[in-house]
C-alpha cells in the first residue's frame, strides 16, 4: 500500500513540475509573441513613412509582386514658377530654406485632403488621389488640395517678404485617368507610384498654366466628375507635346465655399464680361 | 488552468449547434431591413437587426443625418446594395433623389447644414481608416456635438463600416 502512495506521489509530483514547466514555457512564449508584435509595429511605421499603410500590409503578407494594379486615379502635378531665377538671386542654403518651405506647405495641403506626394522631380511635385484606396471623391479632393495650396503659398509668400526674400508663385496641373500602380523600381530599390500617360498629361498641363496665365488648371475629365460649386473658367484647346487632340482646359478662379457665397448674377456677368463663353454655355459648363 | 481548456471545449463541443439557421426574432421592417434579409440564417442577422433598431429609434441624432452616414460610407466602399436601400431611406426622410445624389457625389450641397457636413467628412475618413485624419475629424466633431450625439455619431459610422463592409463581401440577391 505505502508503495501505491509513493507512486501516487511520485506520479502527482511529475505532474505538478510538467505543470509548472508548461506555465513558465508559456510565460515565455507570450512575452516572444509580444515582443515580436511590438517589433513588428515598429518595422510597420517605420515602412509607413516609405509606402501607404495598406501597402506596407499587403507587402508583408502577399510579397512585393502582389502590389501591381490598374486604376484610375487623378495626378496632379506642382511646379516653381522662375525657379532658374530665384535660384541665381538665393545663396544655396537660402535657396534650400526656401525649396523646404515651398514642398511642406504643398505635402501638407496635399495630406490634408487624402492626397499623397508621389516623388519630389527637382523643384516640382508628383501627386496622386485616388491611387491607393478607392476615392469617389478624388477630383474634388484634388481641387481642395489646389486651392488649399494656393491659401497656403499666399501666407508663404507674406513670410518670404518679412524676411526680405523673392516671393514664389507655383503652377498646378491636374488631370484624371488610368494608371498602373504598385510597387516599381529595381530588385535592390523601389518605390510606390503609379505611372502611364495619365501623369505626362498632368505634367503638361502645369506647363500650360504659364501659357494661359492661371496657376490651377484642370482637364475635361477632372471637370466631369468635378463638384459645380467650384468656380471654373474654360480656357482655349491648345495642342500638348504627344496627346492627338488639342487640350481643353480650365482655370480653378474658386472653391465651393466662395461659390455659393456667390450669387448666380454675378458669376454670369463676370463671365460673360472675360469673354471666355456666352452665358448659356456657362450654365451647361457650371450644371 | 489554460492546460485544460482542450478538455473542456472536447466536452462542450457536443452542446454546440454550430450550422443551424438562426432566425429574425421578428422580420426587419425599417430601414435597411432589405440588407438585412441578406443575413437571414446567419447568427449576424438578429444582432444586426437588434443595433439597427436601437440605432433608428435613438433621438440623439436626426435620422437623415444617420441615414446620410451610412449612405456616404456605402459609397465609399463601393457597396451598391448599401446605396440603393439607403436612398430609399433618404427619400422617406424628405430628402429628394437629386439632393441626396449631390451630397454623396460631393460631400456638400445646398441641403445639408453645417452639422451634418462635419458627421459626413467624419464619416467619410472612417472609410480607409486613416488614424490621422480620423483624430483631427473627431476632434473638430466633438467640439461642434454635445457629448451624446458625438457618442452617437461613433456608433453609426462604427454600425455602417460594418454592414457595408458586409453586405459589399456578399453577393447580390435578386
Amino acid at each position: 500500500m505505502s508503495y501505491a502512495y509513493a507512486l501516487l506521489l511520485v506520479v502527482l509530483t511529475a505532474a505538478a513540475a510538467l505543470l509548472a514547466w508548461q506555465q513558465h514555457r508559456l510565460r515565455e512564449l507570450r512575452a516572444r509573441i509580444e515582443s515580436s508584435a511590438v517589433e513588428l509595429q515598429r518595422l510597420q511605421q517605420s515602412c509607413a513613412l516609405l509606402a501607404p499603410a495598406g501597402v506596407v500590409e499587403r507587402l508583408f503578407s502577399d510579397g512585393p509582386e502582389s502590389i501591381a494594379e490598374h486604376k484610375v486615379f487623378t495626378a496632379m502635378f506642382t511646379d516653381l514658377v522662375g525657379y532658374t531665377a530665384l535660384a541665381e538671386r538665393l545663396d544655396p542654403k537660402t535657396l534650400a530654406g526656401v525649396l523646404n518651405g515651398y514642398f511642406q506647405l504643398v505635402s501638407d495641403s496635399v495630406e490634408e485632403h487624402r492626397g499623397r506626394v508621389g516623388t519630389f522631380l527637382g523643384d516640382g511635385i508628383l501627386i496622386f488621389f485616388g491611387a491607393l484606396d478607392p476615392n469617389p471623391w478624388q477630383c474634388d479632393d484634388a481641387v481642395q488640395a489646389a486651392l488649399a495650396i494656393r491659401d497656403a503659398l499666399e501666407r508663404y509668400n507674406a513670410e518670404l517678404e518679412r524676411a526680405a526674400l523673392p516671393r514664389i508663385a507655383i503652377g498646378v496641373g491636374i488631370h484624371r485617368g488610368p494608371g498602373l500602380a504598385g510597387l516599381i523600381g529595381s530588385r535592390d530599390r523601389r518605390e510606390y507610384t503609379v505611372v502611364g500617360p495619365t501623369l505626362n498629361l498632368a505634367a503638361r498641363v502645369q506647363a500650360l498654366t504659364r501659357e494661359h496665365g492661371h496657376d490651377i488648371l484642370l482637364t475635361e475629365s477632372v471637370r466631369a466628375q468635378l463638384d459645380p460649386r467650384f468656380e471654373l473658367m474654360p480656357m482655349p484647346a491648345v495642342a500638348v507635346k504627344g496627346i492627338g487632340e488639342p487640350v481643353v482646359t480650365y482655370a480653378v478662379l474658386g472653391g465651393r465655399e466662395e461659390r455659393a457665397r456667390m450669387t448666380p448674377l454675378r458669376v454670369h456677368v463676370r463671365q460673360k464680361d472675360e469673354g471666355q463663353v456666352p452665358s448659356a454655355q456657362c450654365g451647361e459648363r457650371q450644371r | 488552468m489554460h492546460l485544460f481548456r482542450p478538455l473542456f471545449a472536447r466536452s462542450v463541443r457536443g452542446w454546440r449547434k454550430r450550422g443551424q439557421p438562426v432566425s429574425f426574432a421578428r422580420q426587419p421592417q425599417g430601414p435597411f431591413a432589405g440588407l438585412l434579409l441578406q443575413f437571414e440564417g446567419s447568427p449576424i442577422g438578429p444582432v444586426l437587426a437588434s443595433a439597427l433598431d436601437d440605432l433608428w429609434g435613438s433621438p440623439i441624432l436626426s435620422r437623415r443625418s444617420k441615414a446620410l452616414m451610412f449612405a456616404v460610407i456605402g459609397h465609399g466602399l463601393g457597396s451598391q446594395g448599401s446605396r440603393d436601400e439607403v436612398a430609399r431611406v433618404l427619400e422617406a426622410e424628405g430628402l429628394a433623389p437629386a439632393d441626396a445624389e449631390q451630397i454623396l457625389t460631393h460631400l456638400g450641397g445646398p441641403g445639408l447644414n453645417a452639422d451634418e457636413g462635419a458627421l459626413l467628412a467624419f464619416a467619410r475618413d472612417t472609410i480607409w481608416y486613416e488614424p490621422i485624419q480620423i483624430q483631427r475629424r473627431a476632434r473638430e466633431l466633438r467640439e461642434r456635438l454635445s457629448a451624446a450625439q458625438f457618442v452617437e455619431a461613433l456608433g453609426v459610422v462604427a454600425l455602417a463600416n460594418s454592414l457595408c463592409r458586409l453586405c459589399a463581401a456578399l453577393p447580390r440577391r435578386s
